[in-house]
């Protein structure tokens, strides 16, 4: 459909909504609901060189619009995906993002460079947000020297567009996606989940295994408007929106407050066909609007008070 | 396949300490085999919809059995007849049910609900319930298995209904003098982890159970330790699991 696509670098991407990483496996359960070449994309749940068992249980917890998560990257190793799971995702036609994670940056590196070689991965996500064993643990994207040494480092290993999924843990994320960009980064994602804790208070104990967890959902969405709202005042490079993305106003709000795109991640656990519901939407909006997509990114006006539309 | 659709309620009443949730709802109805569940919710608070063992399938209406414990459930407690539901389903793995006669079932309070499908399924084969709560407010519907089952054994914690005790007791003596071609259980993970000690070489069919949030595999947040493959999910490797599988000692 003509106005609805969207160029990430050199990839361009059928329509704006993906399918966030680290809520549809590796595509193959959700295909089951929905057609994934009918999508902007899927950026698969992120892999490192080797697989990962991942947290012990309890993972999840459910809060107030959202929930913990604490799964600990449990997956495949990127070799096994490739060989695995990949295949089916090119014959159904999707394009294919890899959420790429390291334990150090040269595993950044590695894992790139695999997504560069291998036919149908259209792009890369880098999980700036993966402790790091030589930082004490600490991730490359909470500081803007990490960043930039590591998108810069990880660039040259791939002539893929390189998407930078920033984390909302930190004091001024447009300075963290300025320094990706300046590393070489082709689009910024965010956000990553708010770090999060809930305690049994009849027990004492957290309510995940490992204490802290990963806070997702509606929750977050105002949180994530404001830093994408930030973020795209700050960059040149495309800005693909995450947060709580449940239906095609909430995603609207995010192209209005600057994003190119959108990903949607804990909706599917909601409802598996979220994803299109939120496609469907926005063409429906955009007919009534009589717009194109790229007539209403960024267009939101602070300051002007305006009666909202009835329901 | 499973199915996300939507369903109407077509009943909510109380059966003891339980609650029993009845949801026109055919396709999932049409293909639902025993031991296999749906996620339920009824709008957008609380956030994530919640599983529960399809219990009863009658013309196109599948019946479900819950405790009111919390907001999920404290929800759908409160639905009315005519109401609207989502309903995904039906899920994951189902019992085995090409077994030899004189299979077992052990239930443990609300774990009842996957064996009333399963008993009908079986009940050329007289397989045997062994079936346990705290009080007898959590015995439910033993009218249906009469029918269906060759022997029942109630067992109460507090003697108020059969046998005074947990059920693994008698359970335990039933398997001194006999082997069963396999043993089915569903109840809390204390007693599927005796069921498994005391079933020794006897295949076990267990029938797990975790918080969710999505059901159908893409969260990973569902996942139990086992020996073989690490972390799995209960909603789409299981949630039926053999009894040898599971790492206990690691379970919570």
């Amino acid at each position: 459909m003509a106005g609805l696509e969207v160029s990430i670098g050199s990839l361009r991407l059928r329509n704006p909504v993906l399918l966030a990483s680290g809520c549809v496996g590796y595509g193959e359960e959700i295909a089951q609901f929905v057609d994934l070449s009918a999508l902007g994309g899927i950026v698969v749940k992120g892999l490192y060189m080797s697989p990962r068992i991942g947290n012990p249980p309890p993972r999840i917890w459910e809060t107030p619009s959202g929930m913990l998560n604490s799964i600990g990257l449990q997956g495949i190793g990127i070799h096994r995906f490739v060989r695995e799971r990949l295949p089916a995702l090119r014959q159904g036609g999707a394009t294919v993002i890899v959420n790429v994670c390291g334990e150090t940056d040269e595993e950044y590196e590695q894992v790139t460079r695999v997504c560069d070689e291998a036919d149908g991965i259209h792009a890369t996500e880098l999980n700036i947000s993966c402790p790091n064993i030589q930082e004490n643990g600490r991730c490359p994207g909470m500081s803007q020297e990490h960043t930039y040494s590591l998108i810069s480092r990880v660039r040259k290993a791939s002539s893929k567009p390189l998407i930078v999924k920033l984390s909302p843990n930190v004091t001024d994320v447009a300075a963290i996606a300025t320094s990706a960009e300046q590393g070489g980064a082709d689009a910024v994602s965010l956000i990553n989940t708010v770090l999060g804790m809930s305690i049994d208070t009849e027990t004492g104990e957290t309510r995940t295994a490992t204490g802290m967890g990963g806070l997702s959902g509606p929750a977050i969405r105002p949180i994530a408007v404001r830093m994408v709202y930030q973020v795209s005042h700050a960059v040149r490079i495309p800005v693909i929106g995450i947060g709580g993305i449940c239906d095609a106003r909430d995603a609207i709000e995010f192209f209005m407050a600057g994003a190119s795109a959108v990903q949607v991640g804990t909706a599917n656990f909601m409802n598996p066909v979220a994803s299109m519901e939120v496609l469907a939407g926005i063409k429906s909006y955009l007919a009534r609007k009589g717009k194109k997509l790229n007539e209403i990114i960024g267009t939101c006006q602070i300051g002007r008070v305006q009666e909202s539309e009835p329901g | 396949m499973a199915h996300y659709m939507r369903g109407m309620v077509t009943a909510v009443r109380p059966v003891k300490e339980y609650v029993r949730l009845s949801i026109k709802a055919e396709r999932i109805a049409e293909e639902m085999q025993p031991g296999q569940f749906a996620m339920i919710s009824a709008g957008t608070e609380p956030l994530l919809p919640r599983p529960f063992s399809i219990a009863h399938v009658d013309r196109g209406v599948l019946s479900f059995i819950f405790q009111d414990v919390g907001r999920g459930t404290g929800m759908l407690a409160s639905l009315r007849v005519g109401d609207s539901v989502r309903l995904l389903g039906p899920l994951g793995k189902p019992f085995r049910v090409d077994v030899g006669d004189r299979p077992v079932m052990v239930a443990g309070g609300r774990g009842i609900a996957p064996f009333f499908e399963l008993a009908r399924r079986l009940s050329g084969r007289s397989p045997l319930l062994f079936y346990g709560g705290r009080t007898q407010a959590q015995i439910i519907e033993t009218g249906f298995f009469v029918r269906l089952c060759s022997e029942i054994i109630v067992s109460t914690e507090d003697g108020g209904m059969g046998h005074k005790g947990f059920i693994t007791e008698p359970f335990a003596e039933y398997l001194a003098k006999s082997t069963p071609p396999v043993i089915y259980a569903c109840g809390p993970h204390a007693m599927l982890r005796r069921v498994a000690e005391i079933a020794g070489s006897v295949p076990t069919e267990l029938s797990m159970e975790a918080r969710m949030a999505c059901g159908y595999g893409i969260c990973i947040g569902c996942v139990i330790p086992t020996g073989r493959e690490g972390y799995r999910r209960v909603c789409l490797d299981g949630p039926v699991f053999s009894g040898d599988e599971i790492r206990w000692q690691d379970l919570k």
